[in-house]
């Protein structure tokens, strides 16, 4: 109930009008349901721009994610070159490392390689996961190694017993890291915050906020609830659909993303 | 070199004929000037917006970033594209708007550090000192003294111009002003056989108002001050004689007994004398007062403004009360500044001018926004239109008159954000109760304050 209450209140607060939203006590159910807001909120902002912008950078990111993460999964379970462990931790190691000391280093190196306002760099530096490659590699390291053994007998290249043997065996562990990317990028907020300038390159989370302003009592809410409604969409129907890989993953890997 | 190519030589690195001018403006007479080479030659038509230094064929592109919501931009959107249109058609126009006041904030010191400032930027009060105290924004003095804006600097609320300086240089230049005063329930007003509050009723008087008008944890008689925001409380202590800090800003007045008596009086409403409501009363009401839980509440003109409409009350609003030390009135606004690292600064101090000194802008600006522009002779642009206009008859006083008599600028010292940290962790213990003598909380806030401005100012000297 305390996880499903803010979602509903969200959808009726959705229906309201600008005055209901501040009622207190407060009401659950608007007097009469407002259609028209979400007419408003999309007619307001380019929110179906957004929606374009979100779904690109979304789908690039997760794709991209799950071959940079397989492939470097891969080479840190299976394949046996010097240093490899090291690499491996020192490349874990980065995990600890906050966003905010990476940030401006991130943004100059954006801004000299021009990329500064433009998709790509949601897309590039996201495209390359630690975690990620954690992931892959533990369940990697679970398949047996006679599989590819036996591949290798019959003259797999590595590239073949990547994708041949490797990627099918890994369907489950694709499916996880595929939805945590995938919600990650959907909700990221600060990153597209900083990089991003120009209207027509804002993403979803980015236009939700135009709506805001310096004094709360002067911000449309119930637009704002109209708007996020659509913006939740997309990843509650990826929720629903991919719902045991999510549990899956927390428990293959002790985080929630 | 013969003279023309010296001449060249000199504006190839932006010293112009008016360049070296700016030299005896603002800043500390012994400190090393690092000209941010400005040149002011006029090479092209002067019209009444332009210098003439910048060539009206320029391309490229012009950064504004701004924390306006979708709704409010729309007013400077109409100047701006007005002006580039007229003035420098070739120049594509980049606008960054919508972003929230808290984003906003996150977001400008990333760009500015990482050396991709925008052109424009909106500046509150509250933290220009500390972006200029760093270097991160262009003086506009130069601009100033070049190309004058119209009305400047009389014309506009002192304060205000005050409240953009830092080391007597101007770092933004106003455009709204928000000012405090009492919103009045009238239906619970009526119950009690008392006059509406006047500027000359003191704080004793509307103690006293307030607890007739206090009915247990249902109705509470006044919210003033209260609340845990410094620059609100600020006009009260000042009222009582208190300060923050002495007027050179090195030392703290913390523990100056007006001071803590202003800090008493604000605990005792809500902790001795139980007419303000405690902080769960109002947690998760955003807006007691349009609830009718509170008969007189403190707050900013247009703040509650359009959503008091929507009540079920009748209401009106007073002004402020005066102290034993004079009546001070608050007063906060925000402004436009330019970037130090800006790709366009003549251009942006241009649009600056004919943004907010431009009384035909100003007007648009006054009618569709929800304060007063800083421009002082255009307030009637800010006022209440249609029925709201009749019904609040007392506006122009409370919000203008008075505001303009009494208005006080609230000592921002750079680091203000940090400083304020240390000045919430103490007061909460007063609004929260944890602790009912403010002399105890004003005195280790006495101690913390000094070691603050002790450490802020040594790093200066360095």
């Amino acid at each position: 109930m305390a996880v499903i209450l803010p979602f509903v209140w969200m959808i009726f607060s959705s229906f309201k009008t600008a005055g209901e939203i501040w009622t207190f006590p407060p009401v659950f159910m608007p007097k009469k349901f407002q259609w028209s807001n979400y007419i408003d909120a999309w007619n307001a902002l380019p929110f179906d721009r957004f929606l374009f912008n979100s779904i690109f950078v979304t789908v690039c990111v997760t794709v991209g994610q799950l071959f940079t993460c397989s492939f470097g999964g891969y080479a840190f379970a299976r394949l046996r070159f010097p240093g490899r462990d090291k690499l491996f931790l020192m490349y874990l190691a980065t995990l600890m490392i906050p966003f905010p000391v990476l940030m401006i280093p991130l943004f100059i190196i954006m801004q000299s390689l021009g990329w500064t306002d433009t998709l790509k760099s949601l897309i590039v530096p996201c495209l390359f996961s630690a975690w990620g490659t954690f992931l892959m590699r533990q369940f990697m390291m679970g398949i047996p190694r006679a599989l590819e053994d036996a591949a290798k007998i019959d003259g797999c290249s590595y590239w073949q017993l990547y994708w041949k043997i490797i990627v099918p065996q890994c369907k489950p562990v694709f499916a996880t890291l595929g939805i945590f990317t995938f919600m990650g990028t959907w909700n990221n907020f600060f990153w597209p915050l900083i990089m991003i300038n120009t209207i027509g390159k804002k993403t979803l989370p980015l236009g939700l906020v135009m709506f805001q302003t310096r004094i709360a009592a002067e911000t449309p809410w119930h637009l704002i609830m109209a708007a996020s409604c659509v913006t939740v969409l997309p990843i509650l129907i990826l929720f629903v659909i991919g719902q045991k890989y999510y549990v899956k993953g927390v428990v293959t890997s002790g985080l929630k993303g | 070199m013969i003279r023309r190519e010296f001449l060249k030589k000199l504006g190839q690195l932006g010293i112009g004929a008016y360049g070296l001018s700016y030299l005896r403006f603002c800043g500390n007479a012994g400190k090393t000037v690092s000209p941010n080479l400005l040149s002011f030659s006029v090479k092209y038509p002067q019209t009444a917006w332009t210098m003439g230094v910048v060539d009206p064929n320029i391309t490229g592109t012009f950064k504004i970033m701004s924390w306006e919501s979708a709704f409010q931009f729309e007013k400077w959107n109409l100047i701006i594209d007005k002006f580039f249109k007229t003035y420098y058609p070739k120049i594509k126009v980049q606008l960054d708007w919508g972003i929230s006041f808290a984003n906003y904030n996150m977001k400008l010191p990333v760009l500015l550090a990482g050396g991709s400032p925008p052109d424009l930027v909106w500046m509150h009060d509250t933290r220009v000192k500390s972006f200029s105290s760093i270097d991160l924004l262009q003086k506009l003095d130069p601009f100033i003294e070049f190309f004058k804006p119209d009305g400047w600097p009389n014309e506009y609320y002192a304060t205000q111009v005050e409240e953009f300086q830092y080391d007597n240089c101007q770092y933004g230049f106003p455009y709204d002003y928000a000012t405090g005063g009492l919103y009045v329930n009238l239906d619970m007003y009526k119950k009690i056989d008392e006059e509406l509050p006047t500027e000359n009723w003191t704080f004793d008087d509307l103690l006293r108002v307030g607890k007739k008008l206090t009915k247990g944890n249902r109705q509470f008689g006044l919210n003033l001050g209260s609340e845990a925001s410094a620059e609100y409380q600020y006009w009260v202590l000042r009222s009582f004689g208190g300060d923050w800090f002495n007027a050179d800003l090195t030392e703290s007045k913390f523990n100056l007994p007006e001071t803590i008596e202003a800090y008493q009086w604000m605990s005792d409403l809500r902790w001795k004398h139980k007419v303000a409501p405690v902080p769960e009363l109002t947690q998760g009401r955003p807006q007691p007062f349009v609830d009718g839980v509170i008969a007189i509440n403190f707050d900013l003109g247009a703040t509650e403004f359009s959503d008091l409409l929507e009540t079920k009350f009748n209401w009106t609003i007073a002004p402020t009360p005066r102290g034993n030390k004079g009546r001070f009135q608050f007063i906060g606004g925000s402004a436009l500044s330019i970037p130090q690292k800006a790709a366009h600064k003549h251009i942006a101090y241009e649009l600056i001018r004919y943004m907010l000194s431009n009384p035909e802008n100003l007007k648009i600006i006054g009618k569709m926004g929800r304060m007063f522009v800083s421009r002082m002779s255009l307030y009637e642009y800010g006022l209440p239109q249609g029925k709201s206009a009749q019904k609040l008859s007392n506006y122009k006083k409370v919000f203008y008159d008075l505001a303009r008599r009494d208005g006080i600028a609230v000592p921002f010292i750079s680091k203000y954000q940090e400083w304020e940290d240390i000045y919430r962790r103490n007061t909460e213990l007063l609004y929260f109760g944890e602790e009912l003598n403010a002399k105890k909380v004003c005195l280790k806030l006495h101690d913390a304050t000094n070691r603050f401005l002790e450490s802020a100012n040594s790093k200066k000297k360095v």
